[in-house]
């Protein structure tokens, strides 16, 4: 029962980032990846309990994974939300009018094949890695670790089609999430040092786009991507 | 056939049937609560039900005799399924037929519902059944992919046997196509049922009403039968999610303790699908009729992508 939980929650994980995906206003995206973060943090918990029963890791390495966890949940779900939030009332996105029509440059029903191709793609791709003969992986990692590599592509997909800024900032978010998907399904002696120190990486890229943000749109009055080549004084 | 499955396919869809009003209630009292409203009580619903069947009714003289078949050919259509579902035990009636019967049984419902709305030529009526006809061709599709998903996991398109199979292998059958699956079959739930954000399923306004269209023209015993068999649909259908892809607790073999254990794992899964409708519906908006194809084609891909995976 454990591991169906676990197999649940990633692909609630995927559909939650396809919802991500096909959403138009950043208020709802950043909503929704604050379910994404508790949803991964919840599945982090599960695996780290788990692991400690079934004797996989020791108890304190498994304080460890969970600490990991209550962590990401903080700075991911709590901390980046609200600066962004704060960026978002600052440059007053809900005045401008470009905010409207369209987050991203392709359209919704393509940007949801591409997102379906990329996560086949991701299963097809991981298959010959997870029965290589010398690695024996655990069985968590075999079912969640294409999961993971589907988020990082559809994240990448969204960097790339973004049309505004924000769309770029979000999109790395959801793509360091399925980093951090990756390491917790993969790697249960991880020591928590490495974790919060990439996570303080993220932490610091995350406020210098807010600040980045907030200064194109006090010097071009637009954050759309596609106006940003003109040069101006 | 054996008797005691058919006794309890019997039992179960009679539990079913004396269900679905509670359920209903729940799903409403639960919206008042995140709406800060008090709300009617969670059996206000069997009280709706014995007024509309202690009252007289008034046909339209322009009506057909498809207009007073149609709420007991509905009404027949979920009697015959409630029986094929497993509820507390994975033994049901389902002889006569697996899940595509059922959904054909649903389309049968779906059928003379929008037939009788034209019947009397209301243009209410019109309206509604064509943006139902239109809900439920989009949605049709998913919702067979999404069946031959679990098919093709389980090997078996016998309800008690998908549920029996996943329970008790569970390990070899986990897959992540049953869980895509699960959310395409979820959103297929919403359009089916007139849930959000499909359907208003309170309003009377006439841009936005889509089920409460169809069943404008009904009153007293009809409109009772009529409403009585759409919330017992959508029992069907919270039935199906939770027993199809989380048949957790439910009783395999006969036995008091796997019964009892079941109908406490088969409550607690429903409640917690009802919360999970109430909170949806108080948290978003109904979407532009236009809309609906993108939702519907979201549900289509997770489908779709739960078929190709479980054959990988």
């Amino acid at each position: 029962m454990a591991s169906e939980l676990e197999l649940a929650l990633s692909v609630g994980i995927i559909v939650i980032t396809i919802i991500i995906m096909v959403n138009n206003q950043v208020r709802n995206q950043l909503i929704w990846f604050i379910t994404q973060t508790v949803v991964l943090g919840l599945l982090a918990l599960t695996i780290g309990i788990a692991e400690v029963t079934t004797g996989g890791i020791s108890l304190v390495e498994g304080l460890n994974f969970v600490a990991i966890a209550v962590i990401t949940i903080a700075v991911k779900a709590i901390a980046i939300p609200a600066a962004i939030f704060k960026a978002i009332k600052r440059i007053n996105l809900d005045a401008s009018p470009d905010e409207q029509p369209k987050a991203f440059t392709v359209s919704v029903p393509r940007s949801i094949i591409v997102a379906f191709i990329l996560v086949l793609l991701s299963y097809l791709i991981v298959q010959p890695v997870l029965v290589a003969e010398p690695v024996v992986l655990a069985s968590i990692t075999t079912m969640l670790l294409p999961a993971s590599f589907a988020i990082v592509l559809i994240g990448l997909y969204m960097a790339a089609t973004a049309k505004k800024v924000y769309g770029q900032l979000i999109a790395l978010l959801v793509m360091e999430n399925g980093i951090y998907f990756a390491s917790v399904s993969t790697i249960f002696e991880f020591p928590a040092i490495v974790d919060i120190g990439i996570l303080f990486d993220v932490f610091a890229a995350i406020m210098i786009l807010v600040i980045f943000l907030i200064a194109i749109h006090r010097s071009f009055d637009t954050i759309q991507v596609n106006k940003l080549n003109e040069l101006k004084e | 056939m054996d008797a005691e499955s058919a006794i309890f396919g019997l039992i179960q869809g009679a539990a079913l049937l004396f269900l679905s009003p509670l359920v209903i209630g729940i799903v409403r009292k639960c919206k008042a609560t995140f709406q800060s409203r008090r709300g009617a009580s969670i059996i206000q619903p069997y009280y709706e039900l014995a007024k509309q069947f202690s009252k007289g009714q008034v046909i339209s003289r322009q009506a057909s005799w498809i207009f007073r078949v149609a709420p007991y050919v509905c009404m027949t259509c979920v009697v015959l399924a409630v029986t094929m579902i497993p509820v507390f035990i994975t033994a049901s009636f389902d002889y006569f037929g697996n899940i595509l019967v059922l959904v054909s049984l649903m389309a049968m419902y779906r059928f003379f519902m929008a037939l009788s709305a034209l019947d009397t030529g209301s243009s209410f009526g019109g309206m509604g059944s064509s943006r139902e006809v239109m809900i439920s061709a989009i949605m049709e599709p998913t919702m067979f992919l999404s069946i031959f998903a679990m098919a093709a996991i389980t090997q078996t398109t016998f309800l008690s046997g998908i549920a029996e199979a996943i329970q008790s292998q569970a390990s070899n059958l986990l897959h992540p196509s049953l869980y895509l699956a699960f959310f395409a079959f979820f959103i297929v739930m919403l359009g089916e049922n007139a849930r959000f954000p499909f359907d208003n399923p309170t309003t009377h306004l006439e841009l936005t009403m889509v089920h409460e269209a169809m069943i404008l023209e009904y009153s007293g015993k009809s409109l009772g039968l009529m409403e009585y068999s759409s919330w017992t649909k959508l029992t069907i259908f919270l039935a199906l999610l939770v027993n199809m892809f989380f048949p957790w607790g439910i009783a395999t073999s006969i036995s008091l303790w796997g019964i009892v254990s079941g109908i406490c794992a088969f409550l607690g899964k429903i409640i917690v699908l009802a919360i999970v409708i109430a909170l949806l519906e108080s948290s978003i908006s109904k979407f532009r009729l236009f809309k609906l194809p993108a939702l519907s084609w979201i549900a289509f891909c997770l489908a779709f992508m739960a078929v190709i995976l479980s054959f990988l």
